[in-house]
Formats: structure tokens, sequence, C-alpha cells
């Protein structure tokens, strides 16, 4: 390893973002308008892009630059968030945004990319570097990167890389089919699989709080969890998606890939380093250490869902084959739970319940740590046995209201010994009152930068697709007697049932 | 003069204070639905004067936004004065937020002669099992008796070597403290960050790697017949990193304490660092453009110098070397 310049200084000075472009194919789509611009844009406001730096829009809208420029500057308008409009730093930042237009399977569009680049090379000293950021329809992603490579693009003067949004693949074999082609275009170094949970402030803080310090390791195992709950609720419906999401479900859209990603960080050995390979080497691990279901078992610990119609609040909330677009005979999930189980010596034994779900009764992304209770029952209970006798509970909140809080027994201030659960709470917007930067801009730093930390690896998600691919091939073969839940509650009743059968119930979040 | 004030008191006077912020808000008023409160640190800040204990306090809640604290302002007292306390909070809606955030701020007036008692009232006012910083804005309180009994409370001692009479004093300071193991830091570097990033960026382009080696020549123009603190922190930095280079200074005019350029020559490299007006930097070289540094102010400096509660490495080697250079200077 090279030695580390004696003009760095990492303790005060901001990592160095090399100068750039950005090539972003989708941009005229939702990701571009409502995550990737404005992430952008506030780099931008922090100082935390290089001055060589340029963004080269694409999508099949016959737009100008400067309609470009128009079109993103309301878009980062209405979509920036907890941030002030500088309309001064805008107008410079407009400066550095060029569009061309073309459709993505035609060749010749890529040979005017190519030329498009030469010309910001010149204008911006780029240094050759380029990020081809895939904002497109994931049937896309194969294509793209293969004309890229057909035109050239994918070597230059500086480096080349290229970021995915998941879904990478709908299930293990076209994970693989699309890994394939990437990998006969661009080496896998070269490859940002982005989930954006993993760039989330609190999830990253998993790791400080699990490895920064010294009282929780000891008791992170078998012998004093007793299970992990991980919940991530939407009180929303599909919003329009229908179509799209009637294709995915939520196994395929939030567990496999979110959810599974944040149950390796919760439940990874520590790293040997904090370093890129390093961390996602032990998040790997975790994931191929999850028990593959065999057919006869997925009933057991799978639960689909769908919700139906309901009133919420005094408004009529249209079930799932009622939304547009969707199948009147849909058989999609909009709510999954699974029981996973770790096999290795840590988590042996330790259920993992995750779920999730659309049109719950309210937005909620947490992992709750259930430990084991006490081994003896000292004081009496006062007749509300459940409280009195509650085990200790860790929840990390990942959304909304980042934080962490610790349930723990306390005496209830008055005569005798009557306990009661009381919370322990670390708020992260009032211990830390400034902003912590979204997942996007932490993640695109990290990618122009080359760090990959945060990145999923082609074998995490082919883990990944491993472990839910037993319960998708049940799925598929089943019909479900949907609707089986209604809008606005926990879910079905047969996923309580699930944890019920381990003596386990659904924590309410 | 007796001591006035005791920890208990001004402790149940926080006591009050968060009660009363806490009051369900007047719907009249349209007061805001409660407060959260938040606490990282203790923040003594020990200022210059009593015009500055004023002046410094909207620093302080700028700096309460990204390092909540409980501050404890040291105004400096007259002879006739007593040991005297008040306390308030500092609060914010932040941006997009629905509550406020509040942070609890003492106020000791510490005339000479009660330096002792002070730092038993702070032993008792310190924010429990969370690190205290020690922000001295003012070279008079180093000279105080008393003030040293604070030290063993404190996790890191800041001072301003521009607010001194002079660099050695102000070196003289940093070199004792070090001494007897204090950690120190000096708002005069921390100053220099967004120069120093200015430095190291435009040498990755024009001498990167071993290239570094083919500079020969360092030389830092100050402004003042001698160089403040900063001009030799500058000095230090850049021939430490490169290391086949001769340093020198060289006075121009202009207002005393600013590092006025820095401009490094050799075999094939040739680059001019040039302060033309505020915080406008012209940078000549390979390629010449103007940077507009974020301006340097103590908001900006202590902000960063909060973010480090560990050993700062760098800082430390540096001293030593600027110490070398201003004893052969």
């Amino acid at each position: 390893m090279a030695e580390p310049s004696l003009l760095s200084d990492p303790l005060r000075f901001e990592r160095r973002v090399p100068p750039c472009a950005i090539v972003i194919f989708g941009a005229n789509g939702d990701l571009t308008k409502r995550k990737l611009l404005p992430a952008l844009y506030r780099l931008a406001y922090e100082r935390r892009l290089p001055p060589a730096f340029a963004i080269l829009g694409n999508s099949r809208t016959e737009m100008s630059d400067d309609d470009f420029r128009d079109k993103m500057r309301e878009a980062v308008q209405h979509f920036l968030e907890n941030s002030p409009f500088d309309e001064d730093l805008w107008t410079d930042f407009a400066q550095k945004l060029y569009y061309e237009p073309g459709d993505i399977n035609d060749p010749a569009m890529f040979k005017r990319i190519g030329e498009r680049l030469s010309e910001i090379e010149a204008t911006h000293q780029i240094e050759g570097n380029v990020l081809f950021y895939l904002s497109t329809q994931p049937s896309f992603y194969a294509p793209v990167v293969e004309h890229l490579g057909n035109a050239g693009l994918q070597h230059g003067s500086g480096w080349r890389r290229v970021v995915i949004e998941k879904p990478f693949g709908h299930d293990l074999e076209s994970s693989r089919e699309l890994d394939r082609r990437i990998h006969a275009v661009l080496p896998e170094s070269e490859v940002y699989r982005i989930d954006h949970y993993l760039g989330k402030e609190t999830v990253q803080n998993i790791l400080a709080f699990r490895f920064g310090n010294g009282i929780f390791e000891p008791v992170w195992n078998r012998r004093y969890i007793n299970n992990i709950q991980i919940t991530a609720a939407e009180s929303i419906g599909v919003e329009g998606r229908g179509a799209y999401y009637q294709e995915a479900g939520t196994l395929r859209d939030m567990i496999q890939n979110h959810l599974l990603q944040v149950m390796s960080t919760i439940a990874m050995e520590p790293p040997a380093h904090f370093a890129s390979n390093s961390v996602r080497d032990e998040r790997s691990k975790l994931l191929r250490s999850i028990r593959i279901f065999k057919p006869d078992e997925v009933a057991d610990n799978a639960v689909p869902g769908q919700y139906g119609p309901a009133q919420i609040g005094g408004t009529d909330v249209p079930g799932f084959r009622q939304e547009p677009g969707v199948d009147p005979q849909s058989q999609t999930d909009t709510y999954a739970a699974v029981t996973f189980h770790v096999d290795n010596w840590r988590w042996a034994g330790v259920p993992f319940y995750i779920r999730s779900g659309k049109r719950m009764p309210k937005r909620i992304t947490d992992i709750a740590i259930r430990f084991n209770a006490a081994p003896l029952a000292l004081f009496p209970s006062d007749g509300e046995s459940a409280a009195s006798h509650a085990p200790n509970l860790l929840i990390v909140r990942i959304q909304p209201e980042e934080g962490i809080s610790l349930r723990f027994l306390s005496k209830h201030p008055g005569k005798g010994m009557r306990l009661r659960p009381v919370s322990m709470d670390f708020n992260y917007g009032s211990s830390f009152g400034t902003r912590s930067p979204t997942a996007y801009e932490t993640l695109l730093v990290d990618a122009m930068s080359g760090d990959a930390t945060l990145y999923t690896r082609q074998d995490m998600v082919e883990a990944s697709w491993q472990a839910v691919q037993p319960v998708l091939n049940d799925w598929q073969n089943r019909k479900f007697d949907f609707p089986n839940y209604e809008a606005g509650t926990w879910g079905p009743a047969a996923s309580d049932e699930m944890l019920a059968r381990n003596g386990h119930s659904w924590r309410v979040p | 003069m007796a001591s006035t004030v005791q920890p208990e008191v001004i402790l149940r006077e926080l006591a009050d204070l968060w009660t009363s912020l806490a009051a369900p808000p007047d719907a009249a008023s349209g007061a805001s639905s409660g407060v959260l409160r938040a606490c990282s640190m203790t923040l003594i800040v020990a200022a210059a004067s009593a015009e500055d204990a004023t002046d410094v306090t909207a620093t302080v809640g700028e700096l309460m936004h990204e390092h909540p604290s409980r501050a404890i302002i040291l105004k400096p007292g007259g002879e006739s004065e007593a040991l005297d306390s008040r306390v308030y909070a500092q609060c914010w809606m932040p941006f997009g937020g629905r509550q406020q955030i509040c942070c609890e701020q003492i106020e000791i007036t510490t005339p000479d002669a009660q330096l002792t008692q002070m730092s038993r009232v702070i032993l008792g006012l310190l924010a429990p099992d969370l690190p205290a910083v020690l922000w001295c804005r003012g070279e008079h309180w180093f000279e105080r008796r008393g003030f040293h009994q604070l030290y063993p409370l404190i996790d890191k001692i800041v001072l301003d070597s521009c607010s001194f009479s002079s660099p050695d004093a102000a070196f003289d300071t940093i070199r004792s403290l070090r001494s007897e193991r204090r950690r120190v830091a000096d708002l005069s570097w921390s100053r220099l960050t967004m120069w120093r990033e200015m430095i190291a960026g435009t040498l990755e382009v024009v001498a990167p790697g071993k290239r570094l080696d083919a500079i020969r020549s360092i030389v830092v123009e100050h402004y003042g017949d001698t160089p403040a603190a900063q001009g030799y922190y500058l000095g230090a930095w850049l021939s430490r990193a490169l290391s086949s280079a001769t340093i020198g200074f060289k006075r121009v005019p202009g207002e005393v304490g600013h590092v006025a350029s820095v401009i490094l020559s050799g075999e094939g490299v040739d680059v001019s660092f040039r302060r033309l007006e505020g915080d406008t930097v012209q940078v000549s070289g390979a390629q010449s453009n103007i940077v507009v540094l974020p301006h340097a102010s103590d908001y900006r400096a202590m902000r960063e110098e909060l973010t480090i509660t560990g050993a700062d490495p760098t800082f430390e080697e540096v001293f030593m070397q600027a110490e070398e250079l201003r004893s052969r200077s």
C-alpha cells in the first residue's frame, strides 16, 4: 500500500472527490428528479464536488441543455430536503449540466455520448473520469453496459464506473445472467450496485454502535438475544406504480435487497479493518450463512399478504387489486414476512423475523433486538405481567426519527417493588443538531471517490437471492386467498401465527 | 469578597429553566410545541473581556447546532465585582423541524481574586461523563493565578495564537501546556485548513507523487515584521511534506497576522497561491484560477476543533517543526 502523502490530513480535510463527469441514463425519470439531482446540488452547496465536474443527462425526451437545466432546477427546488435553495449557486451548478437526447437501444446514441464527453472533457478538464449512472428500467441495465462497451466508453484516460440501481435481476438466475453480461464489459471493481438503505446514516451507525462500543458485542449473540425483528412499513399504497409493483412484489422489492442488507449489518462478524472489501466480506459471509429453505419449509417460515380496501380516518382506501394498472386477480405480495435462520455459532437458534408491507398503520423502518428475560422473576407480578416482566428491547430506528432506544425495567415510584418498562432514548435529530447527508449524497461521493464499502457486491446479491429463491418458487406455484389484510393494519393473521408457533409475537412499532 | 455562586444553585436554576421551556405552548402566542434537550460536551469559553463575553454568545449559539453543549462562559470581572452567575438557554428550530432544540448556557462573572473559587464551581457544573473543552479567547487568562486549576478538568484546550501579543508568547504557552500533557489546539492552525486543502489539491495535479521531490523552494510571504504563528505553521506543514525544499519567509506590506502568499518552485514546478483580498486567492502555475475560500471565522475554526476530540498527530508534528522554524528565524 502506498504511503499516505504528508500533505493529507484526514482529520480535517474533506475527502476529495476527483474531477469527473456523471452520465445519467434515465435523466428525465423520477429517481433523477427526486434523489440524484437534489443530492448532487446539495453536494455542490457543501463544496464537496470538485471544480472540474459535469453532469450529462440522457433520456428519450427531446430537450436542449437549457430545457434540461430548467427541468432540473424545478426538481431540485421541489425535492431538496431540509436545505435552502441558493440562486447563485444554482446558476453556477447549472452551467455544468448537459443533455443528450436519444434512445438507449440505439448504438449511434452512445457514439454521441462519447462526443459530448469529449467536449465536456475539453471544457471542464474532468481527466477522463466518468461515472455512468443507470437510472433506467432494470431490463436496460445489461444492454446499456453492452452499448457502452461497443462504443468503447468503458475505457478512457481516467476511470470508468457504472452505478446500477436495484433490482439486480428478478431472481437468482437472472441476477447471474445480468452479472455475466456486465462483467463482459467491466470488471467487478468498477460496478457499483446501489442499495440506498446502506447509505442511510442510521444503518451506518449500526456499525459504529456495534464495533465502536465495548459493551454491546459481548451480548450480541444467541446466549443473550432471543429474537430480532426487522420491520419496514409504508402507510401508502403503490401510488401509481401498480404495474411495476405487480411484477415485483414486496419480497423482491424490499426484503431481498434492503432488509437483508440491514440484517447482514446487524448480524455480521466484526471486520478486520474498516475497509471496503473487509466489510463486504463479512456481510457476504453472513448472507451466505442464512439457511436455505427446503420446499416443504417455506409455508412455516414465510407469509405473503395483499391489502384489501378499507376506510382509514374517514377516507376510503382502495385495495391493491383496485389500484390503477393492477390485475383484479393479482397474486402479488404487498406484504411479506419471513423467518430467517442464520446457521453460524453466533446466531444458531435465534430467529430473524423480517416483514415489510404497504398500507400499514404508519411509515416506519426499525430493528428490534429482543433480549432474553431475566432468568428468575424476582419481583412479584402486579397483574400486568406482560409489562412488568417485559424483556429488554433495543430498538434501532432507521426512519423516521432516526435513533436508538433501550427498554428496561424500572421501579415504579411508590410503595412496593412494582416494575414498569421505561425507554432510554438517543435521538439523532436532537443529539446532533445538524442536517445528516441523504443516502444518495453519501453514496454518490463514495462512488466518485472509488469507495465501494456501502455498495453491494455480486456475491452478496447472489447470496440474498439464494435466501429468498425458495420462497419465490413456492409462492409462484400457489394461489393465495388475497386480499388477506385490510389496509391500515399490521398485516395478515398468518404472519402473527408464524411467530406464535415459536412463542413470539410481533412488536407494535 | 466571598463566593456567591454555588453549583447546586446554578443546577437548580437550569432545572427550572428546562421546566419552563417544556411548559405547554401558549396557543395565543403561537409558541413552538416543546423542546428537545441535547448535550454532547461541556464547552467552557473564557472570554477576552466583558464585551467579548457578550459578543461570543452568538458564535457559541451557532456552534451548538452541530455540537450541542452545556456552555459555560467565563466573563472577566472587575476587582470590585463578585463571582456571579446567570443561566439561559440557546434554542433554535432545525430547518424543516417541528421541535426546538435547546442547549443551556451559564455565564459566570469571574473577578481575578475569585479564580480559585471558579474552578471549584465549574467542577460541579461539568456535564457528567462527557468531554469538556476550554476555549480560551484571551492571553491574559493563562497568566492569571488559579486558572491552571481548570486544566485537570479539561480534555482539550483551544487557544488562538492571533490573540497573543506575539507568536513567541503563544508558542511558549502551547509548549508549556503540552509539557503538562494537555491536549492543545490553536485556531490559527484550524484557519489554515482551507489553504492547506487548496494547496494539497493543487499539488496533487501539478506535482503528483514523487514529483513533489522536484520542489526545491518554499517561500511564505507574510504581512508584518515577523511571520505570525500561522505563517510558521504553514511553512512547517509544507516543509514536512516537501523534504527536498528549503524554506524562507518574506515580508510584504499588508494586514498583520495573515499569510499573504505561498510560492513553491523547483524543477518544472512553479506554483503560487496569492491572497488577493479577504478570502480570495489567486492560484498561478500549471492551472491558473481564482479561488474564493469560505471565511475563516472563529465559528468555522472552532467548529472544526470540536469535531476532533482525540489526538491530532498532524498538528503535533507541525507545531514542533514550527517552533524550530521560529527559533531559526
